[in-house]
C-alpha cells in the first residue's frame, strides 16, 4: 500500500528541501521478495523540524539509508534540493551527500585515529583540498570551542566521554553547513541529563541555522519539540501530526 | 586529500604494518645485494677471461694435410699473420702452440708439495697446459704483461701465493740468481694457483713431460725437458691460475719434437664490438678457401663463443638467483595482502562513515592501495639503501660475519678473488625497486578493491 495520501504530503507553505516519492525498496530473499517500504512520499521543508516515529522494525533505519543516499530505492525516487539524486553518478552523488546532508548516528561514529578536531574536518577533507582544510580548520575550532569542547579538540574518541563524541560528531555533521541535518536516534546512547543537552544543542543550532532537521525517535517528548512528526510502521507512513497534537505527557 | 591524511594515520596506528614494510626491506635489499655481487662477479670474470683469451680465437682442427700420399704440415702460421696484420681492424696476433703435459716435481724439492697435489694425483706429475708463446706477438693480443705485472694474492694468513718475474720486457730471462749448472735450462712461467699449490720457489727446476703420438707409426711417445722457474703470472681466471703454464714458442716445439710450430692464434681487435663478428665470419670463409682450417665454425670463435658455457653459468646462476629472491618479494606482497585484508574488516566501520559524509568508492580504494604505498615506499626506500651499502661494504661484512661465525663463508682460493667483487647496477637497482613497488601494489589491490565494495549500511551496522 502507497503512504501517498494526507500523510506524506507537506504542508502548503515552504519549500521542500528534501522529497521522497513513491520510495520503495525490495529485497530478494531466496525465490522471495520482500519489500520493505512501500511506496513512501515524504517532504522535508526548509526550516523544518521533522519527527520520525516508529516501533522497531518499522522500516525507519532503511528509509533513513534511502534519503541519506546509502540505499539505492527499488523505485521511486529522492530529491534533495531539486535534483533526482538517482540520477547522477557516483561521485556527483558522493559530493551531494557531502555537501547537504548532515548525519547524526546514534553510535557517534567517529574514526579512533583522528583527534576530535581531524573528525570535525574530515568532511571538508573529502570535499576540498589542502587548502579546504586550512580554512576550515579555524571554524572547525570554532565550532567545537562553541560545543564545550575548546579544551579537548587534540584528544581522541577514546578520550571523550559519550556526550562528547555526539558533540564532536554534530559539529563534525555542521561543519560544511548543509541545509539538512539528519539525526538518527542522537541521543539512544547516552543517559537522559547527557541525551538532553545533546538535544537542546542540536534544536539550538537548527534554530541558529534555519536547518531543515529530520530526527528520527522514539522518545514522545522529543517529538514534542518538532514542528511535524510522522508515524511509521511495517514500511508505511501511518501517520502524521502537528507538533501541537501531542499527545499529553 | 583526506586519503593521503587517513592513509598514514592507518600506517602509524597499527605496528603490524612495520610486518610487510620489514618484508620488503629485507626482499629490495638482498635482491640488489645479491644482485650487485652477481653482476661483479660476472664482470670481472668475463674482464679476465677476455683478456688471457684476446679477441677471437682460430684453432686450426687438423694442422696436417695430405697431397696424395705425401704429409705436408703448414706449420708456420707465417701466411694466416700476414693476411691479420694487413687488416687495419687487427690490433694484434699472437701464435701460440698449446699441449697437454705434466709438471715433474722431481727437479725441484719434492717433499715440499702441498697436500693437495700429493693426494689428488699420488705422484709427482701434476696435469697442465702448456702454452708456447712468443713474448712481444702476447703483449700485442693478450692482457699477459698486465698478469704478471699483477701484484700476487695474499693467502689467509698473508703470504704471497705467486712471485713476481724480475723483468716483465723479458719474463723468459733467467731469474737473479739462477746458477747454470751444464747447458742454460729454458724459462717456465707458472700461474700463481699452480706455484703456490706446489710450494715453489722462483729459481726451482721442474721438469714437463708430454706424450707426442709419431706421426707415421702412430706410437705414442715421451718427450721430457727440465726448466727454471722465471715467475708466476696472475691472470684472475681461477682455472688458467691454476693449471697453465707458459714456455717460449720454440722451447715448446723442440720439445714436442715435431714439425708442428703452432696450434692457434690468437686476434686482438682495435673494436671489438664494432668488428668481431663481421672478421670472424670473413676469417672463417677466407682461410677455409685457402686451405688452412676446414672451414667449420669451431675454427674461428670470439672469446665470448669459445668461453660461453661459463659466462652462460654465470649469467644463468645470476637469473636463477634474481627468481629465487623475487620469491621473497612475493612472501612479502602476501604479508600485504594479509595485512591489508586484516585492517580492511577492522576498519569496516570507518568505510561506512567515510561513504556516509561523501566518499566515493573510488577513494575507498586509493585510501587502501595508499596504505600498502606507504608500506612499498618505506620498504624500499631503506631496502634500496641497505642493499647499496651491503653491496658496497660486503667484503667488510663477510669478514665480520666469518669472524663472528666462525666459518669462512667466501673462499678466496676458490673463487681466486682476493676481495668479493661487487657492482652495483643502476637501472637494475630502479628495476627492483619498481618491482617491489608493482607487486606491493599487485598485492594490496584486492583487499583496496573488497574494502571499494563495503556496503556501507552494513559496515555502520559493524561493530
Amino acid at each position: 500500500m502507497s503512504s501517498a495520501g494526507p500523510f506524506g504530503a507537506a504542508p502548503a507553505s515552504g519549500a521542500a528541501v528534501l522529497e521522497t516519492r513513491g520510495v520503495k525498496r525490495t529485497f530478494q530473499i531466496g525465490n522471495r521478495e520482500l519489500e520493505v517500504l512501500h511506496g513512501i512520499d515524504m517532504r522535508l521543508l526548509a526550516g523544518e523540524r521533522l519527527g520520525l516515529v516508529g516501533s522497531s522494525g518499522a522500516g525507519k533505519s532503511t528509509f533513513l539509508h534511502h534519503i541519506g543516499l546509502l540505499d539505492r530505492p527499488t523505485a521511486g525516487e529522492v530529491v534533495i534540493d531539486g535534483t533526482r539524486a538517482w540520477d547522477l553518478g557516483p561521485g556527483a552523488r558522493a559530493a551531494l551527500r557531502n555537501q547537504k546532508i548532515g548525519f547524526v548516528f546514534q553510535q557517534f561514529h567517529l574514526l579512533p585515529e583522528l583527534s576530535a578536531l581531524e573528525n570535525v574536518l574530515l568532511p571538508g577533507m573529502i570535499s576540498g583540498g589542502r587548502r579546504e582544510r586550512r580554512k576550515l580548520s579555524t571554524k572547525a575550532e570554532e565550532l567545537l570551542t562553541s560545543f564545550g569542547l575548546g579544551e579537548r579538540i587534540k584528544h581522541r574518541p577514546a578520550q571523550l566521554s559519550g556526550g562528547e563524541k555526539q558533540r564532536v560528531a554534530i559539529a563534525r555533521a555542521l561543519i560544511l553547513d548543509p541545509p539538512i541535518l539528519i539525526a538518527d536516534e542522537p541521543t539512544g546512547n547516552l543517559d537522559s541529563e547527557t541525551g538532553a543537552t545533546i538535544l537542546d544543542l542540536i534544536f539550538a543550532e537548527q534554530e541558529r541555522r534555519t536547518l531543515s532537521l529530520l530526527l528520527v525517535t522514539h522518545d514522545e517528548e522529543v517529538t514534542a519539540r518538532c514542528d511535524r512528526v510522522l508515524g511509521m510502521k511495517d514500511g508505511e507512513i501511518v501517520s502524521e501530526r502537528a507538533a501541537a497534537d501531542a499527545p499529553d505527557q | 586529500m583526506y586519503r593521503t591524511f587517513l592513509s598514514w594515520r592507518y600506517l602509524v596506528a597499527r605496528p603490524t604494518n612495520l610486518i610487510g614494510i620489514t618484508g620488503i626491506f629485507v626482499a629490495v635489499g638482498a635482491l640488489i645485494m645479491i644482485l650487485s655481487i652477481m653482476s661483479g662477479f660476472l664482470e670481472e670474470a668475463r674482464a679476465g677471461i677476455r683478456g688471457s683469451l684476446s679477441d677471437l680465437i682460430i684453432a686450426p682442427v687438423d694442422l696436417e694435410r695430405w697431397s696424395g700420399d705425401k704429409r705436408e704440415i703448414p706449420g708456420e702460421p707465417d701466411r694466416i699473420l700476414d693476411i691479420l696484420r694487413a687488416d687495419p681492424r687487427v690490433a694484434g696476433t699472437a701464435p701460440h702452440l698449446t699441449w697437454a703435459g705434466m709438471l715433474n716435481m722431481t727437479g725441484a724439492d719434492a717433499s715440499r708439495q702441498s697436500a693437495f697435489s700429493a693426494s689428488s694425483r699420488n705422484s709427482d706429475l701434476t696435469l697442465i697446459k702448456i702454452v708456447g708463446i712468443d713474448v712481444e706477438d702476447e703483449y700485442l693480443a693478450t692482457n699477459l704483461r698486465a698478469s704478471l705485472e699483477r701484484e700476487p694474492s695474499l693467502d689467509r694468513i698473508g703470504r704471497p701465493r705467486g712471485s713476481r718475474v724480475a723483468d716483465v720486457e723479458q719474463p723468459f730471462a733467467h731469474p737473479p740468481g739462477y746458477e747454470r749448472v751444464g747447458a742454460p735450462k729454458p724459462v717456465i712461467l707458472l700461474g700463481e694457483q699452480l706455484f703456490y699449490r706446489l710450494s715453489l720457489s722462483r729459481g726451482d727446476i721442474v721438469e714437463l713431460v708430454t706424450a707426442v703420438p709419431d706421426a707415421e707409426s702412430g706410437e705414442v711417445y715421451t718427450n721430457n725437458k727440465k726448466f727454471v722457474v722465471g715467475g708466476t703470472f696472475r691472470s684472475g681466471e681461477n682455472e688458467m691460475d691454476l693449471d697453465r703454464v707458459y714456455v717460449e714458442r720454440a722451447q715448446l716445439a723442440d720439445l714436442l719434437g715435431d714439425t708442428r710450430q703452432y696450434t692457434e692464434i690468437l686476434v686482438k681487435l682495435a673494436d671489438y664490438d664494432r668488428d668481431a663478428l663481421a672478421l670472424r665470419d670473413e676469417l672463417r670463409h677466407g682461410l677455409a678457401l685457402m686451405g688452412h682450417t676446414r672451414g667449420f665454425p669451431s675454427e674461428v670463435k670470439t672469446w665470448e663463443e669459445e668461453r660461453g658455457p661459463i659466462l652462460g653459468a654465470i649469467e644463468n646462476e645470476r637469473t636463477l638467483m634474481a627468481i629465487m629472491l623475487s620469491l621473497v618479494l612475493v612472501v612479502a606482497g602476501f604479508c600485504i595482502f594479509a595485512i591489508l585484508s586484516m585492517m580492511v574488516t577492522e576498519k569496516r566501520r570507518d568505510i561506512g562513515i567515510l561513504t556516509a559524509i561523501g566518499a566515493t568508492r573510488g577513494g575507498v580504494l586509493q585510501l587502501f592501495l595508499l596504505v600498502a604505498f606507504w608500506d612499498a615506499l618505506i620498504g624500499t626506500t631503506l631496502g634500496t639503501i641497505a642493499g647499496i651499502w651491503m653491496a658496497n661494504e660486503i667484503d667488510g661484512i663477510e669478514r665480520w660475519l666469518s669472524d663472528a661465525l666462525g666459518v669462512e663463508i667466501f673462499n678466496r682460493d676458490v673463487y681466486l678473488f682476493d676481495h668479493i667483487p661487487a657492482r652495483v647496477d643502476p637501472l637494475g637497482v630502479v628495476l627492483i625497486a619498481a618491482g617491489a613497488f608493482l607487486a606491493t601494489l599487485l598485492f594490496a589491490a584486492i583487499p583496496a578493491w573488497k574494502a571499494a565494495r563495503t556496503d556501507p549500511i552494513e559496515a555502520l551496522r559493524y561493530e
